[in-house]
């Protein structure tokens, strides 16, 4: 065990090392064509391009970027162009590149910092960030844990307990009597497996496995938990997690457990397996993913900024969470993140305005002196008092014979108070 | 008895028409005094800003669809409906308020369901009760003396609701039935891992036997195997077997190349083992950082088909799973076989045991040591290819996550012993896997580690270890 520490250590250093590195080079290019005075608006990122959760990078990231584009082709944040900085935040195994990469964005002084998308890693993070006075707008944080946990957290997307509900009601409507349920042991897996069985439970379905039970985020032989989940007979199963999805499937499906109509999934794991299993493997199993489907204008447009980019996942939350703090520092008229901090409830209309979709629309009616409420690709409503949306939509999904999940419909509601 | 209850039922059935033409005329007349949207029966309901939804699916125990049935609701808006050919039933409400669902009792009893009747809230705009779902199999028994009595509409009466279940129920959830049925299952899989598990550590302690170095890059040894068979199937669209022999043919050359440039260069100048050691780990992350740069972070399927399992006896299992572990049976009597029987394993054995007196009886000790690593990073490079199959998967750090358990099993077997590390690779694996029928899974490997320092209390050399002589 001592060897043990000892490599985390010596992971640790050269993680930070590797950091640093990346902070200097990042120096070099990041900086942009403007003059580069303090006022200018600093948009941070922190997103996931290692560990588990990097299958979400690519459609943050493009996000992120598309939206800075946006607000520099409307003319800037208070008439300046902004600047952008980013960083690797890995997962929540990844506890030192967690703290390297918000630290990495921090030295560069940024207005607001979108991400990280996990909400253990938010976890990991937020005080640092809320320290350095920073705002932080996560776009995929859904532990129920997370509401008003610092007066500098935000977050576009609803908390678990609304996709729990949903969820618990899927599998109720659709005759499930037996339930087993897959969940790895995190902050987000065991959040909302509680507010699925919450929700399964009231309409009569019965939890046979998992209501207490876990399996370990860095398992690897998925065949033991298979068995045990097998043994109880499920009639439908439920799987909350991450990349491991992949490798449980497979051991599901070869000892005879059904993946196609008998398989539900969340927004941790509802994403694009065409490349990782044989065609119809999942064909008819459903998922639920919080969030608005992102419309099909914006996939064009995110795809001008990454043309291979297939999977869409908090694309929308993110794109909406930096024309918040955009429009934040617009009408506070600082780029401070206090300010931002300050303002970012009133543009998304928590105090009423008049509606607008874009930010250039909703820059010349703040520059007239006008209330907005921010209307955006997400679908969400104001943020309430304790940061979270105050109304949300949750998505729900069902795959194709080419393992892909397709938009089946919204369902939509007021995310109840923390 | 059945002829009896279909008249019963058809009465029944009658009587509940009548209720709902009944109601239907209050609906219709209470319609000029409240203009209000009615409950409507729809096809499928989605909750929206304007109405809710109360729906469900009416089922038997056995999950067989009861199609054809009345379903009402009254409260505050009324309607009534049949069940579709699946049982599905659904009414879109467009007020807030208290709803009971109900069908006919006798239709309940005839299909032993828990209840006919429902009682739930629907509030708009509330994502936990904007939908109610109602489900008769499932839901607590209706009870005629308390009609308010409701079914699912409060967690206290769900938690009651589960009570019941469990005693009703169980008859045929015997614990022991579910415990003898996943013995075998366990068992078996204990035994694949441990033959994985101890073919992967066979390599790793022959290193140390004729070296006295415990290589901590043992385990992306192993991940490369995976990742090289990855290459082979789904980049160059080769067959399996030859994308393994391509990953074992570049294991052992990624054995000899470190040999030749490092290992032989740092023993020539006496580089003590815990120096070469560290060496050891900062080429262990080294080579994992690669490999996140080269291969990303997700896992790669080495074969995208799903494996169809069957059942022999009592477990059950599939043909790769079943190949894997002929392959680790079959190379690991190969190498015991190479150890015992030829010249260059008596040799290797006798370099473990002491290598200057081996020196000194005119064995090469470099080039003995520098077979052994050929052959240690091939088996790690097979073992490597062998587990990605069984685990559906092979990511930048599945070796490193082994690399414990590797050392846990050469060191319960006996440091050096070329056997040792197989006999404490299968007590481990089967310790692990059994180990999860009495605690929760995730604590699994903990139960292996117990059993690791408990050996290594009674006997400090591991199982197979001799005794070594200090001063």
């Amino acid at each position: 065990m001592n060897k043990k520490s000892s490599r985390k250590y010596l992971t640790s250093a050269l993680a930070a090392g590797t950091a640093l590195v990346l902070a200097l080079s990042g120096c070099g290019s990041s900086s942009s064509s403007s003059s580069g005075s303090s006022k200018a608006f600093v948009l941070g990122g922190l997103f996931p391009e290692t560990g588990s959760l990097a299958y979400l990078g690519p459609a943050e990231t493009s996000a992120w970027k598309l939206a800075a584009k946006d607000i520099n082709a409307a003319g800037g944040v208070l008439d300046t162009k902004i600047q952008t900085v980013s960083a690797d935040i890995s997962d929540a195994d990844h506890a030192d590149q967690n703290t390297a990469g918000a630290q990495s964005v921090l030295s560069k002084n940024p207005s607001v910092i979108l991400g990280p998308a996990s909400s253990s890693v938010v976890l990991n993070t937020y005080k640092s960030i809320a320290e350095a006075k920073v705002p932080m707008i996560s776009m995929g944080a859904t532990s129920p844990t997370l509401s008003g946990i610092s007066p500098y957290f935000f977050r576009t997307v609803p908390p678990d307990s609304v996709q729990g509900a949903v969820m618990g009601n899927l599998i109720a409507q659709n005759g499930v009597q037996n339930l087993a349920i897959a969940v790895f042991n995190d902050t987000y897996g065991t959040n909302l497996r509680d507010a699925v069985v919450k929700s399964a439970e009231a309409a009569g379905v019965k939890i046979v496995y998992g209501e207490k039970d876990t399996f370990d985020p860095s398992e690897t032989n998925f065949s033991s938990l298979v068995t045990s989940i097998k043994a109880t007979k499920p009639d439908a199963v439920l799987v909350i997690a991450f990349d491991q999805t992949k490798q449980l499937l497979k051991e599901m499906s070869s000892q005879g457990v059904d993946t196609k109509t008998k398989l539900y999934m969340v927004d941790g794991n509802t994403a694009d397996y065409s490349k990782d299993f044989e065609a119809g493997m999942l064909k008819g199993a459903q998922g639920t993913i919080p969030g608005a489907h992102p419309s099909d204008a914006f996939q064009k447009r995110l795809k001008t900024v990454t043309p291979k980019l297939a999977d869409f996942t908090y694309s929308a939350e993110t794109y909406d969470g930096v024309i918040l703090a955009a429009l934040a520092a617009e009408k506070g008229g600082a780029t401070d993140g206090t300010t931002i901090k300050d303002n970012l409830a009133a543009v998304s209309g928590a105090k009423g305005g008049t509606a607008c979709t874009s930010y250039k629309a909703c820059l010349s009616l703040l520059k007239d002196k006008k209330a907005i409420h921010y209307k955006g690709q997400s679908g969400i409503g104001a943020f309430n008092s304790s940061n979270d949306p105050s109304s949300a939509s949750i998505g729900i999904y069902q795959f194709n014979g080419d393992n892909k999940p397709v938009f089946n419909h919204a369902e939509e509601g007021e995310v109840p108070k923390a | 008895m059945n002829h009896f209850f279909a008249i019963r039922s058809h009465w029944g059935r009658a009587l509940a028409i009548f209720a709902i033409v009944c109601m239907a005329a209050l609906g219709i007349s209470s319609g000029f005094t409240t203009p209000a949207a009615a409950a409507e029966a729809v096809q499928t309901c989605n909750p929206t800003a304007s109405n809710g939804c109360v729906n469900g699916i009416l089922q038997d125990e056995s999950q067989h669809a009861l199609s054809g049935v009345v379903v009402t609701l009254s409260g505050v808006e009324s309607a009534a409906t049949t069940t579709d050919a699946s049982g599905r039933w659904a009414f879109s409400v467009a007020k807030d308020g208290s709803y009971t669902v109900s069908i006919d009792p006798t239709v309940a009893s005839a299909h032993d369901l828990k209840a006919d009747k429902a009682t739930v809230e629907i509030k708009k705009g509330d994502f936990s009760k904007s939908r109610q779902v109602v489900r008769f199999d499932e839901a607590q028994s209706s009870d005629q003396s308390s009609p308010s009595s409701t079914a699912s509409s409060s967690s206290s009466s769900s938690g009651s609701t589960k009570q019941s279940d469990s005693t009703s129920t169980a008859d045929d959830d015997n614990p022991w039935a579910d415990f003898s049925a996943r013995v075998w299952d366990q068992l078996f899989s204990g035994i694949v891992f441990g033959l994985l598990l101890g073919l992967m550590s066979m390599g790793m302690n022959l290193v140390y036997g004729t070296t006295r170095l415990s290589s901590f890059s043992h385990g992306e040894q192993v991940t490369l195997g995976g990742l090289m068979a990855y290459v082979g199937t789904q980049i160059l669209h080769w067959p399996l077997i030859v994308s393994a022999i391509f990953a074992v043919v570049v294991g052992g050359i990624t054995g000899w190349i470190q040999n030749d440039l490092v290992w032989s260069p740092l023993r020539k100048k006496h580089v003590g083992a815990m120096q070469q050691m560290i060496v050891t780990i900062g080429l262990s992350m080294t080579l994992q950082y690669l490999f996140q740069f080269f291969f990303g972070a997700d896992v790669k399927g080495i074969t995208l088909n799903v494996p169809q399992g069957y059942q022999i006896g009592p477990i059950t299992t599939d043909t790769p799973t079943l190949i894997s572990a002929a392959v680790a049976i079959v190379v690991i009597i190969g190498v015991t076989f190479f150890l015992y029987q030829t010249r260059l394993g008596r040799a290797t054995r006798a370099i473990s045991d002491n290598s200057a007196l081996a020196a000194a009886s005119g064995i090469n000790v470099e080039e003995v040591v520098r077979v052994v690593w050929i052959l240690s990073t091939s088996l790690a490079a097979l073992s490597g290819v062998l587990i990605g199959v069984y685990f559906n998967g092979i990511q930048w750090n599945t070796g490193a996550l082994l690399l414990l358990l590797m050392f846990s099993a050469v060191t319960l077997g006996g440091l050096g012993t070329p056997n040792g590390a197989l006999i404490g690779s299968l007590v481990i694996g089967i310790v692990a896997d059994m180990s999860s029928l009495f605690i929760p899974n995730d604590m699994r490997y903990a139960s292996a580690l117990a059993i690791l320092i408990i050996v290594l209390l009674i006997r400090p050399q591991g199982i197979f270890g001799k005794l070594q002589r200090i001063g």
